[in-house]
């Protein structure tokens, strides 16, 4: 079927074109009647992915994110617009498509619920029709990866949510999909885990050019995975570009905070600004591409007594905001 | 083909040996069940210890519709176990899950879980079908024998287009779930009695519209050779299994339909 | 005293906000509602007197049970079952007051709000396409008032009591179809109590399950009389009483088991 390190087949794998999803929601008003509005959960939205790209998709919640993942999968219907998915259209070859991709859901699990993980990949193994030796082959290869051995004859219902996670991982991989799209894979992991599961996605898309879609909220996703990055909000997409130059644009500010051992006068640092005074503790606007966390501290602490700190980074959310406060 | 029955088949199994893990409840829950419906029938014993005949019917007569009527209802409610569950599913985003798959939603909601202790209530009512045939006069001929075997598998068809038909309204709103229940379990009871003793429009909106009259009344009044107060075509008595072919493929629109509209309009 | 009342009234807005479900159920309600009264009707068309009861009033019996059934709740609650199952009840036992009470208050306040939704609009379809028999005294109604609470009290008890094995047992749907089955049957909503064998009858008497059904319909139907009343709603009040104590040792053998489990 597919064999892996390369496949055939167009450039070309995803191609959204002006895809509009409008909602209605009713509200009750009194007691009976109902009051019906329209929600464009993603009004107009056009881009292209080629194979083996691995792109972040990102965006404050209910920016259309998952309706536009949903879309792509053939969950969710478009009210207008084109869309095609390895040549396929979602609406009307979702079985077609299905058998190709791989969908990872962050907060639900792919699995079942009360069989042991062994069981579910079997199950898949089926409902997928994986050919024997592709089945072997990537089970063993993501079970030493992943290290499922410890676990795999354990019921979903009792793994953590890590290893749950890296169990939907394989299961999404097993039948060797041209696509993976991932809905908020980290979330509520810890550090450690966090980094395997990188790891994982970044040899996958080296070592068999799976496309990797992944839509998260987390910023060190995009910047340890994504070369190329999709900023949606509001339902529309306001950036698609590398990540390094949206830094350098929009890179937003992050903040010291520092506690002094007494109030004392706005500290003057160059490459930072005091954006705040509260007695004993001052607010300090910096930017990391200018000058790293540890040099502002240390200036900071040869002009005055530091007793605490702390560092607040922008999130996706501040990113977002500049950017679409220049668009 | 085969091998997608086979995927079917295999996704089944696997729910059926999750259920054996609970061993205990699982042999208490089919006893309730055989019970269960069991105390329904001594209802129909309470009606008999009054009278002879119920609107011409007997004792084992009306034992013969009430046994094919419970005996193919839960066949049918066992095999359609998850698509009552389909609110919940679709509440918890299990499917979106399902749309995700190479496989079609029908046949993976319907294999996401099968009851087995609906057998429990299976038997009781098969017994009760079994008592009725050794104590009503049938005069066999191999046409009747073929009528009888078409009856039971089509009552059980007919079930279970019912079963999908109504469920598909989880697609469209979770409030009327209810409504499914009315022509389901009504179903199963309004088919354990002769239909001539209901209202003329009740026959006319759940024996005809509903097309509950040929889950087994009809075919019934030819294998027990008993004449219709109601005065229906006798080609109708034949046509179970017409009708049920229509049941299943109506039921089938209706569902692609109503995933088209859950598509469209999301949760 | 006015704890009590607010509860009920919570129990009561809880159940409100589902007012499609309602909908939907009244429609299910009345429709079961048709089957069984054109089965005794069958039947009547047959026996015309059987246990002294007139058509009409067997077809009033169906739509006055069929009525009363979401009030008594006969099928499904769990509710006291799934806050064990959570752990929620450690601390519900915990809080200062009655716990036992808290429930049949707010269980009182569910059952007027179905009682009113679900229980009247099957009795008005009924009444425009069937003759009934409706009460001629108008005291009939107060004492029915009384009595419906009671059998939603009786009801309470045993589901009460039913939830609690949820202590003991992994799944009590097991326990709870066995008894739903047969307090369905034996309190006379599937068939009046009346039309059963007299043997049959006499053994069901000691029952506390007609408490549910047969008593409440006996007083509506105006089959008992003065002191016929009192006496119907006095049986229906002991019933209540010995229930809902045994409800109380089966919560204290429980609370004994959490604690002695840590909670």
């Amino acid at each position: 079927m597919n064999a892996p390190g390369g496949f055939g087949g167009a450039p070309r794998v995803v191609e959204l074109r002006d895809i509009r999803k409008t909602f209605n929601v009713y509200r009750r008003r009194g007691r009976i009647r109902r009051e019906r509005s329209q929600v464009d959960a993603v009004a107009g939205i056009s881009f292209t992915i080629e194979r083996g790209e691995m792109v972040g998709y990102v965006g404050p919640n209910g920016a259309g994110k998952s309706t536009t993942v949903k879309m792509l999968t053939g969950i969710l219907v478009p009210s207008s617009g084109f869309v095609r998915v390895l040549d396929f259209e979602p609406t009307r070859q979702r079985v077609d498509l299905a058998r190709r991709i791989g969908v990872v859901f962050g907060q639900r699990t792919q699995l079942w619920w009360d069989l042991p993980l062994r069981d579910s990949f079997e199950l898949l193994r089926h409902i997928y029709r994986i050919p024997p030796d592709v089945y072997d082959r990537n089970l063993a290869e993501f079970g030493e990866v992943l290290d499922l051995e410890p676990f795999i004859d354990t019921p979903v219902r009792q793994l953590s949510l890590g290893q749950r996670m890296r169990g939907d991982l394989a299961a999404a991989l097993l039948h060797a999909p041209e696509i993976l799209f991932l809905d908020e894979p980290t979330i509520g992991l810890d550090v450690v885990a966090k980094a395997r599961i990188r790891e994982f996605l970044a040899r996958i898309n080296q070592e068999r050019r799976t496309t990797i879609l992944l839509t998260t909220h987390d910023m060190d996703d995009i910047e340890r995975l994504c070369k190329r990055m999709l900023v949606i909000d509001h339902g529309r997409v306001i950036y698609d570009g590398d990540l390094a130059t949206v830094k350098a644009r929009y890179g937003a500010d992050s903040v010291l905070v520092v506690d002094l051992e007494e109030p004392a006068p706005p500290i003057e640092v160059d490459g930072a600004t005091v954006e705040r005074v509260d007695g004993p503790r001052q607010w300090l606007r910096f930017r990391r591409e200018q000058m790293s966390a540890a040099a502002l501290i240390a200036a900071v602490a040869a002009k005055a007594s530091v007793r605490d700190l702390a560092i607040s980074d922008p999130d996706i959310e501040d990113v977002v905001r500049r950017i679409y406060g220049s668009a | 083909m085969a091998s997608r029955a086979g995927v079917y088949r295999r996704l089944a199994m696997s729910r059926v040996r999750a259920h054996f893990e609970y061993r205990v409840s699982f042999a208490l829950q089919f006893i309730g069940a055989f019970l269960l419906n069991f105390l329904e029938f001594i209802a129909v014993l309470v009606i008999f210890h009054h009278i002879s005949f119920l609107a011409g019917w007997s004792l084992p007569e009306v034992a013969f519709l009430y046994g094919s009527s419970a005996f193919m209802f839960k066949f049918a409610d066992m095999l359609m176990t998850n698509m009552d569950r389909l609110p919940t599913i679709i509440r918890m985003g299990t499917f979106d899950q399902v749309l995700t798959r190479p496989l079609g939603t029908l046949g993976q909601v319907m294999t996401g879980d099968v009851d087995l202790r609906q057998i429990g209530a299976m038997t009781q009512g098969c017994l009760v079908f079994l008592y009725a045939l050794g104590h009503v006069h049938i005069e066999w001929t191999p046409e009747r024998v073929a009528v009888l075997g078409s009856m039971l598998v089509s009552a059980a068809a007919i079930f279970c287009g019912i079963f999908v038909a109504m469920n598909s309204i989880a697609f469209w709103t979770t409030d009327a779930r209810e409504v499914a229940n009315s022509f389901t379990y009504g179903g199963q009871a309004f088919t354990e009695y002769p239909l001539h003793i209901f209202g003329v429009w009740m026959r006319r909106l759940m024996g005809y519209l509903i097309p509950l009259a040929f889950v087994n009344y009809l075919p019934s009044l030819y294998i027990l050779g008993k004449g219709d107060p109601t005065h229906t075509p006798v080609i109708l008595r034949f046509l179970s299994p017409v009708v049920a072919v229509a049941v299943l493929a109506v039921a089938g629109a209706i569902w692609r339909v109503s995933v088209r509209h859950y598509r469209s309009t999301g949760s | 005293m006015r704890l009590w009342w607010e509860v009920a009234r919570r129990g009561f807005r809880r159940y409100a906000t589902y007012r499609g479900a309602t909908f939907a159920g009244v429609f299910t309600n009345t429709v079961f509602g048709f089957i069984r009264a054109y089965v005794l009707i069958a039947l009547f068309a047959v026996a015309p007197h059987i246990a002294g009861f007139h058509v009409s009033e067997a077809v009033t019996y169906t739509f006055v049970s069929q009525g009363m059934l979401m009030p008594l709740y006969l099928w499904g609650w769990q509710e006291i079952a799934d806050t064990v199952y959570s752990g929620q009840i450690a601390t519900d036992l915990y809080r200062p007051f009655d716990y036992q009470s808290y429930w049949l208050a707010q269980d009182l306040g569910r059952a007027t709000y179905h009682g009113i939704f679900r229980g009247v609009p099957p009795f008005i379809i009924g009444a425009i396409f069937f003759t009934l028999r409706v009460p001629h005294d108008p005291w009939t109604w107060l004492f029915f008032a009384l009595s419906f609470y009671l059998a939603v009290a009786v009801s309470f008890a045993m589901r009460f009591m039913v939830n609690l094995s949820s202590f003991w047992l992994l799944d009590v749907r097991g326990v709870h179809g066995v008894a739903a089955a047969a307090w369905t049957l034996l309190s006379g909503f599937t068939i009046p109590l009346q039309f059963f064998p007299l043997l049959a009858k006499r053994a069901l008497d000691v029952l506390p399950f007609r408490a549910m059904f047969e008593l409440p319909l006996n007083i509506f139907l105006e089959r008992v009389h003065g002191f016929g009343v009192v006496s119907t709603l006095a049986l229906q009040l002991f019933w209540v009483v010995v229930l809902l104590g045994c409800g109380r040792v089966m919560l204290r053998a429980a609370t004994r088991k959490l604690v002695l489990q840590g909670g």
